[in-house]
């Protein structure tokens, strides 16, 4: 029998797309029967959704060029 | 004869005696389309191009142009390029062949074929000018089969790819030719570049030694894509995108797509425009203007015919959106082909990097292995080039990868001014230690790992800060948000707070396990370069993400749960 923690285990590989054929299997049939590990694999995978598509830590793109001009004059300074 | 194998050619002297400068008449003008502003672009580019003061002969700019013309229909040609007197037979000269070869072979074009120029008497500016002259005949081309109504035999409906013929593959430094100093006239056009882009792309840098060419295409650039008189920005890129795409240019593509990205259209919608136009999401009359624009493309083997203006119009183009949606087209086509003979390198870590498999589709092609683990790792001609003291190719590097440095540093030390430093320093350090780079894994892991060691080292100088749980083993942890969350949460809350609660989250996650994440889901690494910047096993590093993932659930959870209380595992 295919327990919640069994699922835990494997869970990882599973939000890859990397699961054993095997495992893959018992994992369906358990996320059929366990509505919690069902709603974790729902949450999850928003919650990757959301931060793989966030703004939060973004350079605005005004920024990029005074940082390239501040690095390019210390490298040249320390060619010297 | 079509033959390019240039090298232990006996090398061909160019005539010093110049004959003046041809003069054509704008494709857009014999459209009586009403875009007089881009009708004067593409005039003033082609003024710019075929000025005898770049030092190219008359009889030279007519057989770059009759180059390009011969890899379209005698109809289009006739029509894109109506003074233009074509040989008969091929000169095969030096300058011919390489038109030949960068009209209707860009992708295989290398730094070899510059080379052959110069042995043969060219300087870089007359290759500058030579390369211009070829774009310059496939933009016109692209505007007369767009435009005009002409007829397009079977035969050229689908453009054979005689394999015989295909040149073969070389992998040479990149870019071709040396990027020109600055100076003033440069300077202003990059001033509108810097308004129009955010910075200065590589392809422009590359033909400085013509600086009135250089203007004249950031003019057509900002006439052509800034407008949303007609067609909308991101409809434009779009269009570009995808042609950028079926002409297998890296650099186009790249380009298009962070300007996609600057515009807030989803990373997945222009990856799915890359993929399979039709599957995506965005509205049915650009799914067909993209595939549209594609069949305008450069290479041989590729389904190529005249636009369906009228299927454009029937999905609800007016005349004028047509005519601006093919100008995208040609200047596309015409920077492709700059890029392909000048071989600029992407400004930003490519957004799909074509390689040579891609470049031989037919079973019945060989298909090359040469060289082709180089371009597993797109930094690797400029890394070698500052290893060789060539310094000033270290702020390409820093550009492409600013963004990505400081969006790490940022999600290590949740503050931007302190993330700013440190992705200087980084960069410093990099540049110090870029003798130590072996190429063991791609440049752009060997510098995550030199932000990775930077930010923590910052992190140790400080006091502890809040986390979550730093004392429970990945083993122990268990999800206690188990509430079911609603169908689309980025639409519950407004963007920016949807933004403030991830930072908030993921800054309060353990360093290890938020390290992990940032690499993995925030940066987009694969678990492999992930391991790789972490200095950990493949396991470890899933263990770790994985529990980043579930922590950082926990603090949207309740966000994001539907009404109700909770319940434990």
């Amino acid at each position: 029998m295919f327990s919640c923690a069994d699922f835990l285990a494997e869970f990882g590989d599973y939000l890859e797309g990397s699961t054993k054929p095997g495992i893959k299997s018992c994992i369906e049939e358990h996320l059929r029967e366990c509505r919690t590990c069902k709603v974790i694999v729902d949450s999850t995978s928003k919650t990757i959704r959301i931060v793989t598509e966030t703004d939060s830590f973004l350079l605005p793109a005004d920024d990029v060029e005074p940082i390239v001009q501040n690095v390019m004059s210390r490298v040249r300074k320390l060619k010297r | 004869m079509d033959s390019f194998t240039l090298a232990g050619d006996e090398p061909f002297k160019r005539s010093q005696s110049f004959t003046g400068s041809l003069e054509l008449a704008p494709v857009l003008s014999r459209a009586k389309l009403r875009l007089p502003a881009i009708c004067a672009a593409e005039d003033a580019l082609a003024r710019a191009i075929l000025n005898g003061s770049n030092g190219l002969s008359l009889s030279e700019q007519h057989t770059l142009l009759a180059a390009a013309g011969q890899q379209w229909p005698v109809p289009v040609r006739s029509a894109a390029n109506e003074c233009v007197i074509e040989n008969p037979v091929p000169n095969d000269s030096v300058l011919d062949r390489f038109g030949r070869k960068l009209a209707r072979y860009g992708p295989w074009c290398s730094k070899d074929d510059c080379d052959a120029l110069v042995a043969a008497g060219y300087r870089e500016s007359l290759i500058v000018a030579a390369v211009a002259t070829v774009a310059l005949g496939q933009l016109r081309c692209t505007l007369a089969a767009g435009l005009l109504d002409l007829p397009w035999p079977e035969s050229n409906y689908v453009g054979a790819r005689d394999s015989k013929l295909t040149p073969a593959w070389k992998e040479t430094a990149s870019p071709f030719l040396a990027p020109a100093t600055a100076d003033d006239d440069r300077e202003q056009s990059y001033a509108t570049l810097t308004a129009l882009f955010g910075f200065i792309p590589n392809l422009i840098r590359l033909q400085g030694l013509l600086p009135r060419v250089a203007s004249a295409q950031v003019e057509l650039l900002d006439t052509v894509l800034s407008p949303e008189d007609h067609l909308i920005q991101t409809q434009k890129h779009g269009i570009a995108l995808s042609l950028a795409a079926a002409n297998y240019n890296t650099y186009m593509v790249t380009l298009h797509g962070e300007i996609l990205s600057l515009l807030g259209v989803d990373a997945r919608e222009t990856q799915a425009i890359l993929d399979n136009v039709e599957q995506a999401s965005i509205a049915d009359g650009d799914k067909l203007f993209c595939m549209e624009s594609r069949k305008l493309g450069l290479l041989p083997g590729n389904v190529r015919g005249p636009l369906s203006r009228g299927a454009l119009r029937t999905a609800g183009f007016t005349e004028l959106q047509v005519g601006e949606g093919v100008a995208v087209a040609a200047l596309t086509n015409f920077l492709c082909t700059i890029q392909f003979g000048l071989g600029a390198v992407p400004d930003f870590q490519p957004l799909r990097a074509f390689h040579i498999k891609d470049l031989y589709l037919s079973s019945a092609e060989t298909r090359p292995t040469e060289n082709s683990t180089c371009s597993q790792d797109p930094d690797i001609e400029l890394v070698s080039r500052v290893k060789a003291g060539e310094t000033e190719w270290f702020e390409n590097l820093v550009r492409c990868h600013t963004r990505r440095i400081f969006r790490t540093l940022f999600g290590m030390l949740g503050n931007a001014e302190e993330a700013r430093d440190a992705t200087q320093d980084t960069f410093l350090k990099a540049f110090e230690h870029i003798d130590k780079f072996e190429a063991r894994s791609r440049f752009s892991t060997w510098l995550m790992s030199i932000a990775i060691n930077t930010g923590t080292e910052q992190l140790r100088r400080r006091r502890p800060i809040e986390s979550l749980d730093e004392s429970e083993d990945e083993k122990s942890f268990r999800p206690r948000q188990v509430q079911s969350w609603v169908d689309d949460p980025e639409q519950a809350l407004a963007k920016s707070q949807v933004n403030a609660l991830v930072r908030k989250g993921v800054l309060r996650l353990p360093e290890k396990y938020r390290v992990a994440l940032l690499l993995r889901d925030i940066n987009q690494l694969s678990t492999e370069d992930t391991a790789e910047a972490l200095g950990l096993s493949i396991p470890a590093t899933k263990a770790r993400v994985l529990r980043g993932r579930l922590m950082l659930r926990e603090s949207l959870a309740p966000h994001f749960s539907r009404a109700g209380g909770d319940r434990h595992v």
